[in-house]
């Protein structure tokens, strides 16, 4: 994990008087799982969109897979993978269509990836159903779709908000191990997520984001570290830094009303 | 529970119309221009017709009455079965009301309210704009226009149970997202129908006596006494005349039926209403053609040469639209226009002296005129929206490796292959069919290329310019800047580059105005640079599209 896919220095976005994030500065490596941590509202999802390339940063600069986002936004795209929350897809097209769209987009051939497409729905148990509209999909079938899509190309780097939103536990355990062999592989997995528990189990780091600050970056040990609270688990160290309500305020909450 | 539902959807709908403060003061003006303008019309021609009516044959005043009363049930009928499909089944905020303690009854309130308030803002404002014509042809006293306008309120009360027992209906046999495509096609048939009968008899009867043209539709009218639009007719002129016995039994009558009506449809409600919501999500099951596991679809491989990603695009959009029955249907009533006007030229004994000393040539690029016309419709019934079929679905392209530039160019595409396929081939087959020289021929389909990627041109610009990509439905995505300013851009590039062409073919055509080579010049090369100019601001917005 030497090489750095993802670096960005001093990213910031403001939207009108508000500050969405400020002057971030991260890296991710080839080979890593990221974990992108925050509450509701914390500056995840805009982080990532500037780092996609779908929104502009106000100042700072991003550079994935070693193209700067702003400069050259299509070389930095033909790279990567980005699965939006929630997903965008077509209603008018089936499945297998949109697959077929994704495919074209990105310049490869479907020929060339129709294996590959065909074994990623298989193993997240979409193949039956991709022959129909997009239209009649459930959330978990469109995040699916919307997965296989991203995959498709095989880029880099996967930036991933939310990726197992809605899916079942079956799925949801076949997209995290997916994710792991991918990081195997070398890709980058950058992953924004509430779920503290898929964090601390296949994250090789994690950043805390608060209030568009990122207020901690390291392994788990390296966090437990520098909150030195010796084997507290992810979800006590994430309230401890981002100021989540204790027990007791909760039960005094409950009580009063 | 009624009542504090109705105040939210109100202080819903005001936040939603003035969101945008600067687009809210444009939309208000634009509004009452044009509504200013349809209430002055309408206002004015209701008054004359009435008045000539009164004068000719006064016995035929309550007829057009009744049939100004079933011309606003159709109209309202049109428009309100799409509205309360819309409002009963597909309403985004309907789980949040069903998963809250709300009755069924206070449901069907909110939404027969909300219904007849989206039915009845139109017809109801041409409908009491109507009788106001009538009042003042008949010098009325006040009580016939208040009257008049608790009459229209029972006739739109009317249509919105009746709209609601057709939706409850239908979606029991079809589900809901279905019918909305087929209700956008049947609306479209039936109001081309309208259209076109309405021209085939005007066009045969004597234009200088509107109650002459419209008698025998009004005499065909009367006698429909079991008709609830005859009891509104007939109200009104008993309050007129002081027959209020008549008057007493007509209102009871309307009311009567209203109140059978409304009892109705909440009864049909009550049953059938969970039927129909249990298939909002049912949508068409498509079986996967085996081309589609084995790799590239047919269509890919017949666009081969261009570059992927642009292929990517027009397949997607062409496939899109062909399943979407409501962007397909707004092809009808253009396409039926063009036809009757072609009919009507092709009928014409005076155009026929007229083009009767024409050479051949002259004829052949006479008869292009209305494939013209039928591509700007297209285009104006289409492509404007190139942009809107996206919605927020357009971050995907802005995530894919595309540039600005061939994103428009994409849209363009999308749009100029298939027509330049259609009318190209009519073009030659014209030409062929007429006996016109291969070199006129050749000059027919280069002129129709140039006419055709203007007009895209004019228009895909102005798209990625005007779409809101957050709209609910493409049809709702492009507003007033979008769609008229460049369809008469467009018309304009279309006029100076066939009066272009026909220079350059050594064509005389008569009834095209008599325009120097200097004004044909500076038009063109005013649409090219604006073209041009617009193209670059489009690029930019683009690429500096943001998701909310």
């Amino acid at each position: 994990m030497t090489q750095a896919t993802i670096d960005t220095q001093g990213l910031a976005k403001s939207f009108g008087g508000r500050t969405a994030v400020r002057n971030l500065s991260l890296q991710g490596y080839a080979g890593e799982i990221f974990g992108f941590l925050g509450p509701n509202g914390a500056g995840k999802t805009t982080t990532i969109r500037m780092m996609t390339g779908l929104l502009k940063p106000t100042s700072g600069q991003a550079n994935v897979v070693g193209f700067d986002v702003s400069k050259e936004p299509i070389e930095v795209k033909r790279r990567i993978g980005y699965l939006a929350d929630p997903p965008f897809l077509y209603d008018q097209l089936t499945g297998w269509e949109f697959l077929e769209f994704i495919a074209e987009l990105y310049g490869v051939t479907f020929e060339n990836v129709h294996q590959r497409a065909r074994r990623l729905l298989e193993l997240l148990e979409l193949e039956e159903r991709v022959g129909e509209l997009v239209e009649g999909y459930s959330h978990g079938m469109r995040q699916k779709l919307a997965l296989v899509g991203t995959l498709l190309h095989e880029p880099q780097v996967l930036f991933l908000d939310e990726p197992t939103a809605g899916l079942d536990p079956r799925s949801a355990r076949a997209v995290k191990d997916l994710l792991v062999e991918l990081a195997r592989r070398g890709r980058t997995v950058f992953l924004s997520t509430h779920i503290l528990e898929i964090a601390q189990h296949m994250c090789h780091r994690v950043g805390i984001i608060n209030e568009g600050e990122l207020i901690a970056v390291g392994s788990l040990d390296e966090l437990r570290e520098q909150a030195r609270s010796g084997e507290a688990s992810l979800e006590d160290l994430f309230l401890e830094l981002t100021g989540g309500a204790d027990v007791r305020e909760i039960a005094d909450v409950l009580e009063s009303s | 529970m009624l009542t504090s539902l109705l105040r939210h959807r109100l202080k819903l709908w005001l936040r939603h119309s003035f969101r945008n403060k600067r687009r809210g003061l444009w939309q208000a003006l634009f509004l009452l221009v044009v509504g200013g303008a349809l209430v002055y019309f309408v206002f004015i021609g209701s008054s004359a017709l009435f008045g000539q009516l009164m004068e000719a044959n006064p016995l035929l005043v309550e007829p057009l009455l009744s049939l100004l009363f079933g011309a606003l049930v159709l109209l309202a009928l049109l428009s309100g079965f799409s509205l309360m499909l819309y409002e009963l089944f597909l309403r985004s905020d309907l789980e949040l009301l069903l998963a809250a303690p709300v009755s069924l009854r206070s449901l069907f309130g909110v939404k027969f309210i909300e219904g007849m308030a989206a039915v009845g803002a139109f017809s109801g404002l041409l409908g009491i704009t109507a009788l106001a014509g009538y009042a003042q042809a008949a010098g009325a006293w006040v009580g016939v226009t208040l009257t008049g306008v608790v009459v229209l309120a029972a006739i739109l009360v009317m249509t919105t149970a009746l709209a609601i027992l057709a939706i409850l209906f239908v979606t029991r046999v079809m589900p809901p997202r279905r019918v909305r495509g087929a209700l956008a096609a049947l609306g479209a048939v039936v109001g081309a129908g309208i259209w076109l009968g309405i021209q085939f008899a005007t066009q045969s009867a004597d234009n200088s006596s509107l109650s002459v043209t419209i008698g025998p539709l009004i005499e065909s009218w009367r006698g429909a006494f079991w008709s609830p639009t005859t009891w509104a007719a007939d109200a009104l002129t008993s309050v007129q005349a002081g027959r209020w016995g008549t008057f007493a039994l007509d209102f009871g009558l309307l009311g009567a039926l209203n109140v059978g009506l409304v009892a109705l449809s909440y009864g049909a409600f009550a049953r059938t209403f969970y039927v129909g919501h249990g298939r909002v999500s049912e949508v068409g099951q498509r079986e996967t053609p085996a081309s589609d596991q084995l790799g590239p679809s047919r269509l890919s491989r017949w666009l081969g040469h261009l570059p992927p990603s642009m292929r990517a695009v027009a397949i997607k959009d062409w496939r899109t639209l062909r399943r979407d029955l409501r962007m397909l249907s707004q092809l009808i009533f253009p396409l039926v226009i063009v036809g009757f006007f072609t009919f009507s030229l092709a009928t014409n004994d005076d155009i026929g002296e007229m083009t009767g000393e024409l050479s051949p040539t002259a004829l052949y690029w006479i008869l292009l005129a209305p494939l013209v016309m039928m591509a700007w419709f297209v285009i104006g019934s289409l492509s404007i929206y190139a942009f809107g079929w996206e919605g927020k679905a357009f971050a995907l392209l802005r995530i894919g490796p595309l540039r600005p530039t061939q994103v428009l160019v994409a849209k363009a595409l999308t749009s100029f292959i298939p027509l330049l396929i259609l009318f190209g081939a009519l073009t030659v087959g014209i030409g062929i069919w007429w006996g016109v020289s291969p070199v006129q021929v050749v000059l027919g389909l280069l002129a129709m290329a140039w006419i055709l990627a203007g007009m895209l041109s004019i228009v895909t610009v102005t798209a990625a310019l005007t779409t809101r990509f957050d709209a609910e439905h493409p049809q709702k995505s492009v507003g007033f800047l979008g769609s008229l300013p460049p369809l008469i851009a467009s018309a304009a590039f279309v006029l100076a580059s066939t009066m272009v062409v026909l220079r350059v073919a050594g064509v005389a055509v008569p009834f095209l105005p008599d325009w120097s080579n200097m004004v044909l010049g500076l038009i063109l090369t005013g649409v090219l640079v604006g073209i041009g100019l617009l193209g670059r601001i489009a690029v930019r917005r683009i690429e500096g599209w943001q998701l909310d």
